[in-house]
């Protein structure tokens, strides 16, 4: 869990106000359906997508933007503040 | 009386409290300030101090009150009548719960997040900090025995539950293995267990093989099978120490592999238990057939009510859970309005819906009298009552009312199991910090804590003998538990109030609620202390119950004068600048 507290304090201070950062416990499903919902009625993911977050992404630590999937066992810290960087430029 | 309107009313009382009373409270007493920063932002690591949605932080709280309590209390309650119980609820949560909760997290924020316990050293003193870990410890050891005799009970008399409580514990490891060690998906694995446990009840409940009935074993209640015992005490008797056993070890493992597995597991019943029996609600509307007061009561409702109904009406436990964690997480100071009241509305909600379940069990009246004709039976039954009533509910919604029955037995056990777990894993915690306080180092160790933990709650789930002999006594607890947590809630409620008069505002919303819980628990404790334990009154003498519950009344009098010496200070002006 320290890991993800550092990526945490990584993206407040790279990108501030301009992200809303959601930190979600595993137990509370209801609200972790309701974001992935929210995404889909943004048009940014599918609801596949949203079927496939919730039943195999939805790990320990794991990282969405917009719905998305950024990080898995493989993937630094480093390497998604890049795929966020690239996804917000 | 129909139950549905009775929800309808019940529900639209809270939501009313929350968009009137909350909403007062928040902006003319708290008056809490969207700009001001709260500790999840002050204090931002990631781990702990972690500004959170609202709705997901509401999730949280939720979950980490909700338990098997708000089900209990009530389900004993409607003894004297479903509106002396609906009443209490109602206006419990709308005017002390959601007070109190709500509050204890705008103080929480207000002092860098910290917990109750901490404040209390830091607005009365020392002696308040150490009388509250006295007390905490009184409230975890009741809830260890209570919830043990809880499971012991319904293992005894829903058989066909056990299988799916014991696969649960080896499912959960599992998560807990394939979660934190494997890096999986949390909801699959969970969704898994949870199928594994609902068809292990299914199985179970059609096929008497697959129950593990001890009872049956021993031979039934005519044969005496050894130290005098029959067949159902030694059941109960059997149950007890396997349960002390698991939870020794249980509460001596990281928490990852078996504690926050079985969380995620029991997120999950607690969801689909609410929608299902709320639903069950709205298709069947059932008759309330138990009558609205017990005239013929054996025992006041005054004041053993507002002690039998603790969680689902006011609980002190909510106020750790919002000063330890919940406060930690808050986004904006305006949200503690959301999560704090509502949480208190989700308890309600708990509450209220047991109390539905009890009352629409009986075919008539006079069947509900011959069940709860006695406080002793009520308590004895009152769960066992819940859960045939639930089971009709559930029936509703097309499930068929034994197999229900047995699921809301799992669903039941499975709360009082994780409470049972967390509160001696808490005393633990609190045994080895008053070590620590006292300088006694073998207290420290994890072991001997435990140790303690487990054998005084043994102890006192299997001394007091109740009216049906050996293993009856455990509901004669039931008092003790929900004095202990109301003395904690009152106390939380004198933070609060001390504070907002150090901030020289009218702090009489909390000063009222408090008044009428700690005068109802001391009340309540010191007639059963003088009257029922001591040998003074009618009753004999019960030396074990004597000693605990003089020592709760002793704690509850002390902080409650120091608390008050404090209060009748005159605000000192520097204090508002070091307490805001």
């Amino acid at each position: 869990m320290e890991d993800i507290g550092v990526l945490y304090q990584q993206i407040v201070k790279e990108y501030g106000d301009q992200m809303d950062l959601i930190y979600a416990d595993p137990r509370n499903l209801i609200s972790i359906a309701a974001y992935m919902l929210g995404q889909v009625l943004h048009g940014k993911i599918g609801l596949l997508e949203v079927v496939k977050n919730l039943f195999w992404r939805a790990r320990r630590g794991a990282v969405f933007l917009n719905g998305r999937w950024l990080n898995d066992r493989t993937r630094t810290n480093e390497e998604i503040l890049t795929l966020i960087q690239q996804e917000m430029n | 009386m129909s139950s549905l309107l009775l929800a309808v009313v019940g529900i639209s009382i809270f939501l009313l409290g929350y968009r009137y009373y909350a909403k007062f409270i928040a902006e003319k007493i708290y008056k809490i300030d969207s700009n001001f920063t709260t500790p999840a932002h002050k204090y931002k690591d990631g781990i702990d101090f972690v500004p959170t949605n609202r709705f997901v932080l509401w999730g949280h709280h939720y979950s980490s009150v909700a338990g098997a309590a708000p089900i209990v209390g009530p389900a004993i309650a409607v003894y004297w009548g479903w509106v002396p119980a609906v009443i209490w609820v109602l206006l419990g949560t709308v005017f002390a719960a959601g007070v109190h909760d709500f509050g204890a997290l705008v103080l929480s924020v207000r002092n860098k997040g910290q917990s109750v316990g901490t404040i209390a050293n830091k607005l009365i003193g020392h002696r308040a900090k150490i009388l509250f870990l006295f007390i905490i410890l009184i409230l975890v050891l009741m809830v260890n025995a209570v919830f043990a005799w809880v499971i012991a009970n319904l293992f005894v008399n829903f058989p066909a539950s056990v299988l799916s409580i014991f696969i649960q514990i080896p499912l959960a490891i599992w998560i807990g293995y394939a979660v934190y060690k494997k890096s999986r998906s949390m909801l699959l694995p969970s969704i898994v267990a949870l199928a594994f446990m609902y068809g292990a009840a299914v199985l179970a409940s059609r096929f008497e093989f697959l129950q593990i009935d001890l009872v049956k074993w021993f031979g039934g209640e005519e044969t005496t099978v050894m130290f005098g015992l029959n067949g159902v005490s030694m059941a109960f008797f059997v149950w007890i120490i396997v349960l002390m056993v698991y939870v020794y070890f249980a509460s001596t493992l990281p928490v990852w592999k078996l504690l926050q597995p079985r969380d995620y597991i029991n997120s999950h019943q607690l969801v689909l238990g609410l929608v299902i029996l709320y639903l069950g609600v709205l298709f069947t509307n059932p008759t309330i057939t138990a009558p609205a007061v017990n005239s013929g009561a054996d025992i006041s409702m005054w004041p053993l009510l507002f002690i039998t109904i603790a969680c689902g009406a006011i609980s002190g436990f909510h106020g750790l859970v919002a000063s330890g964690t919940s406060s930690k997480q808050l986004d904006k100071e305006t949200d503690a309005k959301f999560v704090g009241y509502l949480g208190a509305v989700g308890e309600g909600m708990l509450a209220l819906l047991a109390i539905i379940a009890v009352t629409t069990f009986f075919a008539t009246g006079a069947d509900f009298s011959a069940a709860y004709n006695s406080f002793a039976a009520a308590s004895a039954g009152g769960l066992g009552n819940f859960i045939g009533g639930a089971g009709v509910l559930a029936s509703g919604v097309g499930i068929p009312a034994y197999i229900a029955s047995t699921i809301v037995a799992v669903i039941v056990i499975s709360f009082a199991a994780t409470s049972l777990d967390t509160s001696v894993r808490l005393m633990r915690y609190i045994i080895s910090e008053l070590g620590t306080e006292y300088k006694i180092p073998a207290l420290t160790k994890a072991h001997v804590a435990t140790s303690i933990a487990v054998g005084t709650s043994a102890m006192l789930v299997l001394l007091p003998e109740g009216p049906n002999g050996f293993g009856s006594g455990g509901y004669l607890l039931w008092p003790l538990f929900g004095t202990s947590n109301q003395l904690l809630a009152g106390i939380t409620l004198l933070l609060v109030s001390i504070w907002l008069k150090k901030q020289g505002r009218n702090f009489m919303p909390t000063f009222i609620p408090m008044v009428f819980v700690l005068f109802m628990t001391v009340w309540a404790m010191g007639k059963q202390v003088i009257f029922d334990w001591s040998g003074a009154g009618t009753a004999d003498t019960n030396i074990l119950l004597f000693v605990f519950g003089a020592l709760i009344l002793g704690f509850a009098l002390w902080i409650v004068a120091e608390a008050f010496k404090v209060l009748s200070q005159k605000q000192d002006p520097s204090d508002m600048d070091r307490i805001a």
